[in-house]
């Protein structure tokens, strides 16, 4: 008995050992294949990761355990509904909200300024979305057409187990419009995303953008806090300076501000392509970014501080990223004030 | 009826005695503790963030000592050789393995009050509301997947070797959810055979996914309650493969020589 015993558990063994041997074929016809571990990657990060220590020893699961943390934040934004990767993460880095393929938000940057300059400082954005978020709502909808990760009835093979699934999950049908919820409750996410991989500077911009929704003084400088940390870990991210310099102009610290939006300006000049070409390096939100930091740095510059100093950033800066329409206007109207 | 009842308070009065019961409890107790005591940017009431991990801990420490405890029974029994005196009284064998099977249910109960009672605290401590009746919905959907990891641990160690039973009991629970998502992903980039394997595997490996309402309870002021349709479809589920498992351990444990 214990001779078959033993022969049955070795069969069961092999079995299971072929059986994980013969894993890597079930890939074989799975669309898409470039998996990209990582999303919270840049070159920078990467070069900064490879060579420490520590990322030696646990870097692959700390980015991972983060980037499976972002995963979570889209499943809180959505009550819980699981959708297909959609969302663009590059736009959730730039203005902290959810923005998803194809849609484009038209809360900009400079909403944080004074009234009669938002026209000047707009992002030359395509507004053609119709379904944006209201900041304070919170629950709204929205319509995108993102497929579901548990499939509709109709596309479904598993029949009363899928039904069982759809019931017991949070699930709706993604034709309908998705339910998104206030981002608050994602905020402890962001923190230990941001524990976990300290580069994850998007983890920081979008935690410190919903801070920055509380509209309270005690969150407001909890975001200071918590972007003082990412830019200890990234001091050249532009985004974080930019970031910063937004919170500080909330809580009408202007001169910071000021110095803040220059240091963001600089760096993304730093890094920006000499001819400012959208790449997988250098994003559309990157430039984005990059132009929201120059535009904002001679903007302050002019508001709190010296209109001839804003003026001369401001041609300097031109000079570099040969042409801004905004930009060129901001000039004129200073030399026309100037005159 | 009694020697059930006999059989199934030893099995817990043992499961309560033992520590590893406590080693499990007590580790997720220091997590929970820690996640309860961590302030989150000054914010206050941010219970979506707290439930969720409370029910996750407490999911993942009761089903950990269910496999372990249902996997070790009849092992031991045979090893201990107090199976043989037992079996000289006048007791069934399906007398016998539903005492051990209603000894591991109460043993996860008795898991779950624990927690529940560190949750309550902790939720009360934080700020926040309990969505009981999502809450008793989780407790009872989860002690039926309980049921079913009772039946496979049974089942897996009587046809394995006790490591062996744990660690698949374990592996089973722990890809669950990634079986039932892999599948329908799956589905669509396979040929007809493919397709038909996977229809076969859908229905004859226990989904336990379904069996977690963590996301509906945790996200509960958006999702309404389950209907006692779909609880009554479930638990008929959980029946049907607990019950399976149940069959296959009684036809082979009457063949074991005792």
């Amino acid at each position: 008995m214990k001779i078959m015993d033993s022969k049955r558990e070795g069969a069961f063994a092999l079995f299971l050992f072929l059986l994980f041997l013969a894993s890597p074929a079930v890939t074989m016809r799975l669309n898409p294949k470039n998996y990209e571990g990582g999303r919270s990657r840049d070159e920078r990060t990467r070069h900064i990761r490879n060579k420490s220590a520590a990322a030696l020893i646990l870097g692959e699961i700390r980015s991972s355990m983060s980037d499976i943390m972002f995963i979570k934040t889209e499943l809180y934004l959505h009550s819980g509904v699981a959708y297909k990767l959609n969302l663009d993460y590059d736009a959730l880095s730039s203005k902290g909200t959810v923005v998803e393929k194809g849609d484009q938000q038209d809360v900009n940057l400079e909403q944080l300024l004074p009234e009669d300059q938002r026209n000047h400082a707009e992002h030359e954005h395509d507004h053609d979305h119709a379904h944006h978020h209201a900041d304070d709502d919170k629950i709204h909808f929205h319509c995108e057409g993102a497929d579901t990760v548990i499939p509709t009835r109709k596309k479904d093979f598993r029949g009363i187990i899928g039904e069982l699934h759809r019931r017991v999950k949070p699930w709706q049908d993604p034709s309908k419009p998705h339910l998104h919820t206030s981002g608050e409750e994602l905020l402890p996410w962001y923190r230990l995303m941001t524990l976990s991989d300290p580069h994850n500077i998007r983890g920081y911009m979008i935690g410190a953008w919903w801070l920055k929704h509380f509209k309270k003084e005690a969150q407001l400088q909890e975001a200071i806090k918590f972007l003082d940390e990412g830019i200890r870990y990234n001091p050249d991210s532009y985004q974080l300076y930019l970031m910063k310099g937004n919170i500080t102009l909330s809580l009408d610290n202007h001169r910071e501000a000021k110095a803040l939006y220059r240091k963001s300006a600089d760096l993304a000049i730093r890094k920006r392509p000499p001819d400012g070409k959208i790449s997988r390096d250098w994003t559309h939100y990157n430039e984005e970014d990059a132009l929201a930091a120059i535009r904002l740095a001679v903007f302050t510059e002019k508001e709190y501080g010296d209109v001839k100093t804003a003026l001369d950033i401001a041609r300097r800066y031109l000079e570099i990223i040969n042409s801004d329409l905004i930009l060129e206007r901001q000039i004129q109207q200073m030399i026309s004030q100037d005159q | 009826m009694r020697s059930i009842w006999l059989i199934s308070r030893t099995v817990l009065l043992e499961a309560i005695r033992r520590k590893e019961i406590y080693a499990i409890t007590l580790v997720s107790l220091l997590l929970l503790t820690v996640i309860f005591s961590i302030d989150f940017f000054q914010i206050e009431g941010l219970m979506k963030f707290y439930r969720e991990v409370a029910l996750k801990i407490m999911s993942m420490a009761t089903a950990l000592t269910v496999i372990v405890l249902s996997s070790r029974q009849l092992p031991r029994e045979f090893e201990n050789k107090t199976i043989y005196p037992l079996m000289a009284k006048p007791l069934r064998r399906t007398s016998f393995l539903s005492g051990k099977l209603l000894g591991v249910i109460l043993a996860a109960l008795f898991c779950f009050s624990l927690f529940m009672f560190v949750y309550i605290i902790g939720t009360l401590y934080v700020g926040g509301g309990i969505p009981w009746s999502h809450f008793l919905q989780y407790i009872y959907l989860q002690l039926l997947q309980m049921m079913i990891l009772t039946t496979l641990g049974f089942l897996l160690s009587l046809v394995m070797n006790l490591d062996a039973a744990i660690t698949l009991g374990i592996i089973f629970y722990i890809t669950a959810n990634i079986l039932i998502t892999s599948f329908t992903y799956l589905y669509d980039f396979v040929g007809i055979f493919g397709k038909t394997m996977l229809t076969v595997l859908t229905f004859i490996i226990p989904q336990l996914a379904l069996f977690d309402f963590s996301g509906k309870t945790v996200h509960s002021e958006v999702w309404p309650p389950l209907d006692l349709n779909t609880l009554a479809i479930l638990t008929a589920y959980a029946f049907v493969f607990s019950g399976f498992y149940y069959l296959l351990c009684i036809v082979i444990f009457r063949r074991r020589a005792i």
